[in-house]
């Protein structure tokens, strides 16, 4: 993007009506200048359902601006040091002397201002998201070695820098850029400008400062990783065609020069214990994939994969029974095939799903594709949860075979279930697991209302709102934190603003015990619901007009609610201390 | 009109956005609001931009109009223009 296109965009998306506003800190010791306009050009084609204004401090006061912005907070911060920041003398701006004799001092002064930094980004980050970036420019010639050799002064301002950056990214709520990424998209020689930094105290080029505002914009939208990877066989989970060359003639090592299909393997299973869902479609013999599976040293295990759809029918097909059976949207799905035609079978029958080709006989390509799914399925943290995505899908699958059923699950079955809930309605606005349900949840959503980490945070303080949140588990294993309801309660009146449940939860009838707990909990004598039809919670719209005939979302009286309401099995244990009403 | 004229209102429209087309030719840092020191950055490095010129943080005292850049552009000297 060149800067006349960045402010043709910013002049172009200037604030509208009925768009939610989303303000981003700019924390930077230098002058922004076109840094800031491509940071907010960048974010806004990345968010172009909110209004994206960025906002800056005082330029050279980066302490003073975070605690500005602790006290006057914004959705998110983006922090981007340079050296300049850390010590002045490590800049080219500032005539602070470059003796050899004070380089332990500079050593010394620039641990104990990062060691403010981080406090302060601590504090910040307790309501907000904030994203750091690393000092990009190089170090002023300030050391007494000639410029190829590190010395020990600089390599321990390095040390205090990572041990920096090591502490913050510990924060679950601070994201640290990656500078090998970095590095990868802006040369370094490509990014000093020295006679701007020296003239307005802009110290970036144009590209750098584009591409740096791109990487940086990327993190703050902090998009929902992809759910699902579907992949092909032969000459791509292995190199050979299992059928005619033999099962035990397939490779994937050093030895056979088919490494790359190990180290696809190795991404592919490190991605399953992630809590990424790992299929199979191919066109094959059972039998002989069984086979395949069956090999010691094959590093997917066939227990990581979920569902198989082996035959000789249309790949395409064959995609839309995995689709059904993990029931996540096709836009979070990718499918990989050695085969061009397959891929665009596949995509033509399923515009949204990714497909990529998985470039057999390349190893750089395959290597560039391993880069490319981590980038896919990018996580922030690991929660619990994520461990347990496999086995309740496979266990809610397997159920869902059971004849008579009520709602998915037999009456007999959700009986048996031995089912226990943990209902909780503390207030816990750094609940990780309950804000990731609200952001990434579409079918059961009460109204596709997505709110930022700061306006969830201001919510949860309004003493007139609550929180519920539900863990589940049961006989067949745990699903963890599946639910989220949030409200208001006015004189025995609840109104739910937010409801949320996980797919793997349905057909547990945990809506209605939730429900259940707030007639019970607030002595409702009525629940009303902010439900919007959005173009994929048909689901939830279905649970509401079960409960009674009419409108999806209107009010639910106690009566109305217990005599819709079906046998509930759950053993529930309530954890909290909120009173009715409050 | 000539390719470095339209180009150049290209450059000041993007960075001015409030001018209209008739003012474009006549702009001057007098006569636009909001042009300011920050402006006068974008619009050079904007105008480096898409000509692929470098022009000297020293120039910039004389380059405050729409004239003066266009001389600049066109290899006169732009002293002319702001004087």
């Amino acid at each position: 993007m060149k800067l006349i296109d960045a402010l043709k965009l910013v002049a172009a998306t200037a604030p509208a009506a009925g768009r939610p506003r989303f303000d981003v800190g700019l924390v930077c010791g230098f002058t922004p200048l076109h840094f800031e306009t491509f940071l907010t050009a960048h974010l806004r084609q990345r968010m172009p359902d909110r209004h994206v204004s960025v906002s800056t401090g005082l330029f050279g006061d980066i302490p003073g601006t975070l605690r500005h912005l602790i006290d006057h907070p914004v959705d998110a911060a983006v922090v981007a040091l340079e050296w300049a920041d850390v010590d002045p003398r490590l800049g080219i701006r500032a005539l602070g002397g470059w003796s050899p004799r004070r380089l332990p001092e500079v050593v010394e002064h620039a641990a104990m201002w990062l060691d403010q930094v981080l406090q302060l980004t601590r504090d910040l980050a307790a309501t907000i998201p904030v994203v750091i970036n690393l000092p990009t420019l190089p170090v002023a010639p300030i050391f007494f070695t000639a410029s190829w050799q590190a010395s020990a002064y600089e390599t321990q301002l390095q040390a205090n820098l990572w041990n920096f950056a090591a502490a913050a990214a510990a924060h679950p709520r601070i994201r640290v850029i990656n500078p090998q990424r970095v590095d990868l998209e802006s040369p370094a020689a490509e990014r000093l400008l020295v006679s701007s930094t020296l003239a307005y105290g802009f110290p970036y080029q144009n590209a750098h400062a584009e591409r740096l505002a791109a990487t940086l914009a990327r993190a703050v939208e902090n998009r929902q990783p992809m759910k699902g990877v579907i992949t092909d066989l032969d000459d791509t989970l292995w190199s050979g065609i299992a059928g005619d060359d033999g099962v035990e003639n397939v490779s994937w090592d050093l030895d056979h020069h088919t490494q790359g299909h190990g180290l696809y393997q190795q991404l592919l299973s490190a991605l399953s214990e992630a809590g990424v869902l790992v299929a199979i479609v191919s066109k094959n013999e059972p039998a002989v994939v069984d086979a395949a599976f069956a090999r010691e040293d094959l590093l997917l295990r066939r227990e990581r994969v979920f569902p198989l759809e082996v035959g000789w029918g249309s790949k395409a097909d064959a995609v839309g029974r995995v689709l059904a059976r993990w029931n996540v949207g096709a836009d979070a799905v990718v499918f990989i095939d050695d085969n061009a035609a397959e891929l665009e079978e596949v995509k033509a029958a399923h515009p949204a799903v990714e497909c990529l080709r998985f470039p057999h006989g390349d190893p750089q390509a395959i290597y560039d594709l391993l880069i490319r799914l981590r980038d896919l399925f990018g996580r922030t943290a690991l929660s619990a949860e994520d461990t347990l995505r496999l086995d309740s899908l496979r266990e809610a699958t397997e159920s869902s075979d059971v004849p008579d059923q009520s709602e998915g699950h037999s009456e007999a079955l959700l009986e048996r279930a031995d089912a226990s809930l943990v209902l909780d309605f503390t207030k816990d606005a750094n609940d990780a697991r309950a804000f990731e349900l609200i952001s990434k949840t579409n079918q059961f959503n009460l109204n596709g209302r997505r709110p930022t980490e700061r306006g969830w945070a201001e919510y949860l303080r309004d003493p007139h709102t609550f929180l519920l949140t539900a863990t589940y588990k049961d006989r067949f294993g745990a699903l963890g934190k599946v639910a989220v309801l949030a409200g208001r309660v006015e004189d025995s009146r609840v109104q739910v603003e937010t409801w949320v449940m996980s797919c793997r939860a349905f057909s547990r009838r945990i809506e209605h015990q939730c429900l259940k707990a707030l007639f019970d909990r607030f002595a409702a004598r009525e629940v009303s619901f902010a439900f919007n039809e959005t173009p994929r919670n048909g689901p939830m719209a279905r649970f509401l007009t079960s409960l009674q005939d009419g409108a999806a979302g209107a009010p639910v009286s106690a009566d109305v609610f217990h005599a819709a309401c079906p046998r509930l099995f759950h053993r529930v244990v309530f954890k909290d201390a909120c009173p009715a009403g409050n | 009109m000539n390719d470095v004229h339209t180009r150049l209102a290209k450059c000041f429209t993007a960075v001015f956005p409030n001018l209209s087309p008739a003012e474009v030719a006549t702009a001057t840092i007098a006569s636009v609001a909001g042009w300011d020191s920050l402006a006068t950055v974008t619009l050079m490095t904007v105008v480096e931009e898409e000509f692929g010129t470098a022009i000297e943080p020293e120039e910039l005292e004389d380059l405050l109009s729409f004239e003066a850049y266009e001389r600049r552009l066109s290899g006169e000297s732009p002293a002319a223009a702001a004087g």
